[in-house]
């Protein structure tokens, strides 16, 4: 029950800013964006069990009495089935859960991570360039993500229908360019 | 957009040529003297033929280098030809290049700050380089006209900025919303009696400013200086003997009082052991390592005093202006320096107090600017800023009281900062105990890895055969393990000292244009910024900081080389949203 009291102290509206700024944003990421982090994510898992396997592999090949090879190739390999079922089963559904973005009239709103939870805010007025980029394995999904520079860093919202991306992008441009200010 | 006439083109001064090579030359001669030194041993050692072979190749080598030379100044003479710049209406353009022609464009209302340095020769001959930083892109480079004589340099930073400020003026439509909208109302009266202060190396630069080098002319800036002041002689003083080294010195003094008194109770640990050989070894190692501690000292001390000399030398001359818009700093007794900004690219005003600096009430003051790596045209000129890390170093050592006079003086720009300031969660001295004095601190790590030490070395002692040997060299190691727990005692106790300053000392600030973060600890760093200059801003919270409702604070502004996070850690959680919010454009 919000009494006449409550509205005019300025804890109240604080409080009602604050309720207001919790509130995640709005767009989501394409769903097919958990796909191409598992296809990323294994690409690079493959990679990285071959040059940790290959030595061990190769050294209980040239001498089969070697006792302690098998052993640490199967550490080896319950490591790496380890580190691709949390790469691939359980962190995409929940990186996509938490991966939000909202463009607002002045200012890109940004929220992401899972352990470290981020709240970005980058104002137009400093944006400094925007692009749209595509790696194979996004094309292949027709996938694109945008890019939004300032003068100290820059942020990317990946995984955007490639339409999508392009409007975006646009329309980012657009705002950027309106609230144009030098550094 | 008007075409380069040969009517505007300006040449660098002619000292670019033999100037220039006279480095490259004298770096050659030495290189040819250390190559030539066996054939002269030869010729002074060996008999008649080896003399004459000895002759031969000096000849030769002479040869060689008096050919070098002459191609160097050669090729020197070319690139002067076609070293030159004009300004346009709207541009600065730099020409340079023989074979490969390259021409630098500049539009003035991308440059960022323009300054001015010279070496000892380069202004014993009155000349000087100027580069012009812009923010551009990520290589950040600074655009460097070479062998500029002093009046040029002068003419051409008056110029630019001139050009620069005509081309905003006139575009001023775009920028009437900006906060820097009154840059002329500096206060004047109160100006005039604090520049009076000087100290007894100002007498140096008196003498520069008269006799100004060979080819300096003289340049008369028509733009009235509104605010200016030098360092007093305590100031000075003070700003030389309390740079970083000092602190080193005193830091390697204390671990030494530690060390003799760890080897004192070493001694009194083996006279319990009551075994005399480890007495006698005790007795040997502590009078050593008191030796060896004396030079440590004796040798820091003479770092520190060429440090305090090097470094008073290097404020010599200091001189901070406020001209209009801009803000010129210049300091230097031999190798002169001169750092230009306009106001309006100033990033940040940071005030930083070492711990020294702390105690004695003092500060340093300088302004964050978008910094440039130097690249030059001039090999002889590469050489790393060493201010490049802390934008333009205002005032090196200021009373703390005398900050928001230096400040109102300087960048009134920045008198209106926000005073109500919002600390630190009441939950951040607990979090940034555990998080300063367990996981990143040093004491605590120090402890476990000795003890792991300890007891792996008394494992494998033990398992050996029991010798006498063995018995003192255990003796040894645990009385360095004393030590090193001492050691980790004392850096524990000084976490938590330094945690709980910083707990109580860190706060954050905002109002309508600016924002404020100090950090604290032994050390503090105040760090005012416009709310303007944020490029963007973040808070991020782990699950740790969630469950205590808190959150760290990130803004990140372009000050730097490729940017610079202020961050701050543990506040309250809706207090970090709030900022947030702020850092949202507002609609007008």
């Amino acid at each position: 029950m919000v009494t006449m009291s409550d509205r005019i102290s300025p804890s109240y509206w604080s409080r009602v800013w604050i309720e207001a700024m919790r509130e995640l944003p709005e767009n989501k990421l394409s769903p097919k964006i958990k796909n191409v982090w598992r296809i990323n994510d294994a690409i690079w898992i493959v990679i990285g069990f071959i040059v940790c396997f290959a030595p061990f592999a190769i050294v209980s090949a040239v001498d089969p009495e070697e006792t302690w090879a098998p052993v640490v190739m199967a550490i080896v390999a319950i490591v790496f089935a380890a580190l691709a079922v949390i790469c691939i089963a359980v962190l995409p559904p929940i990186r996509y859960v938490r991966w939000r973005y909202q463009l607002s009239d002045g200012f890109l709103d940004i929220a992401k991570g899972i352990i470290w939870k981020k709240r970005i805010v980058v104002p137009f007025i400093r944006v400094q360039n925007t692009d749209s980029r595509q790696g194979p394995i996004m094309r292949a999904f027709g996938l694109a993500s945008v890019t939004v520079a300032t003068a100290a860093g820059e942020h990317e919202i990946p995984g955007l229908a490639m339409g999508e991306a392009e409007i975006l992008r646009d329309k980012a441009a657009e705002l950027a360019r309106i609230a144009r200010e030098d550094v | 957009m008007t075409r380069p006439t040969t009517e505007n083109r300006y040449k660098v001064h002619s000292s670019y040529i033999w100037l220039g090579s006279l480095g490259a030359a004298v770096a050659l001669l030495v290189a040819l003297v250390i190559s030539s030194g066996g054939s002269l041993v030869s010729l002074i050692a060996g008999g008649p033929e080896d003399a004459l072979v000895g002759i031969i190749s000096l000849g030769s080598v002479g040869l060689f280098m008096v050919l070098t030379c002459i191609a160097l100044v050669v090729v020197r003479v070319f690139s002067y030809k076609h070293l030159y710049f004009t300004m346009t209406e709207d541009e600065f353009n730099l020409f340079s290049g023989i074979l490969n022609k390259k021409r630098v464009h500049i539009p003035y209302a991308r440059i960022q700050s323009v300054d001015q340095t010279s070496t000892l020769l380069q202004r014993i001959f009155g000349v000087c380089t100027v580069s012009i930083d812009t923010a551009g892109g990520a290589s950040n480079k600074a655009v460097q006209i070479p062998y500029l004589t002093k009046q040029q340099a002068e003419w051409l930073r008056a110029e630019l900025f001139d050009r620069k400020l005509h081309q905003e003026q006139a575009s001023a439509a775009t920028i009437a919303g900006a906060a820097y909208a009154s840059t002329s109302t500096a206060p004047s009266s109160a100006a005039q009696d604090s520049a009076q202060s000087g100290n007894v190396l100002d007498v140096g630069k008196q003498v520069w400013d008269e006799v100004g080098g060979v080819f300096a002319g003289s340049y008369q800036d028509s733009t009235a200086v509104s605010y200016e002041y030098g360092l007093t002689n305590k100031e000075l003083l003070l700003a030389g003997i309390s740079n970083n080294t000092v602190f080193a010195a005193i830091l390697v003094a204390i671990v030494g009082v530690i060390a003799e008194v760890g080897s004192f109770f070493v001694d009194e640990n083996e006279v319990y052991d009551g075994i005399s050989s480890a007495i006698s070894t005790g007795a040997i190692i502590s009078e050593g390592t008191g030796v060896i501690i004396a030079i440590l000292l004796g040798a820091m001390l003479v770092i520190w005093v060429l440090g305090a000399i090097g470094s008073c030398i290097n404020y010599g001359g200091f001189r901070a202006r406020r001209r209009g818009p801009r803000i010129e700093v210049e300091h230097g007794l031999l190798q002169h320096t001169l750092q230009g900004v306009n106001i309006d690219r100033v990033q940040a005003v940071v005030i930083k107090q070492t711990f020294i600096r702390r105690l004695l009430g003092y500060c340093q003051l300088s302004l964050a600017r978008i910094d440039a790596r130097g690249d030059s045209a001039d090999a002889s000129q590469q050489q790393q800023n060493p201010q490049a890390q802390t934008g333009i170093i205002i005032h090196p050592f200021l009373k703390v009281s005398r900050v928001n006079e230096v400040l109102s003086g300087l960048v009134p720009e920045y008198e209106d900062v926000p005073q109500e300031v919002t600390p630190l969660s009441p939950k951040a001295l607990r979090r940034g105990l555990i998080r300063r004095c367990i996981w990143q601190g040093g004491g605590f790590w120090c402890a476990i890895s000795t003890a792991l030490m300890q007891i792996l070395i008394h494992i494998v002692g033990q398992a050996s055969i029991h010798q006498e040997d063995t018995i003192v060299l255990l003796g040894i190691i645990d009385a360095v393990c004393l030590f090193l727990y001492l050691l980790a005692i004392v850096l524990f106790i000084l976490d938590i000292i330094g945690t709980v300053l910083w707990a109580r000392g860190s706060s954050f600030a905002y109002n309508e244009r600016f924002m404020q973060v100090t950090n604290s600890g032994f050390a503090r760093e105040t760090m005012n910024f416009p709310r303007q200059k944020i490029q963007f801003g973040t808070v991020i919270e782990n699950p740790l900081q969630r469950m205590a409702k808190t959150a760290t604070i990130q803004a990140r502004t372009a000050a730097g080389i490729g940017g610079t996070s202020i961050t701050l850690i543990d506040v309250t959680h809706d207090a970090a949203y709030r900022w947030l919010a702020w850092v949202e454009p507002r609609h007008r």
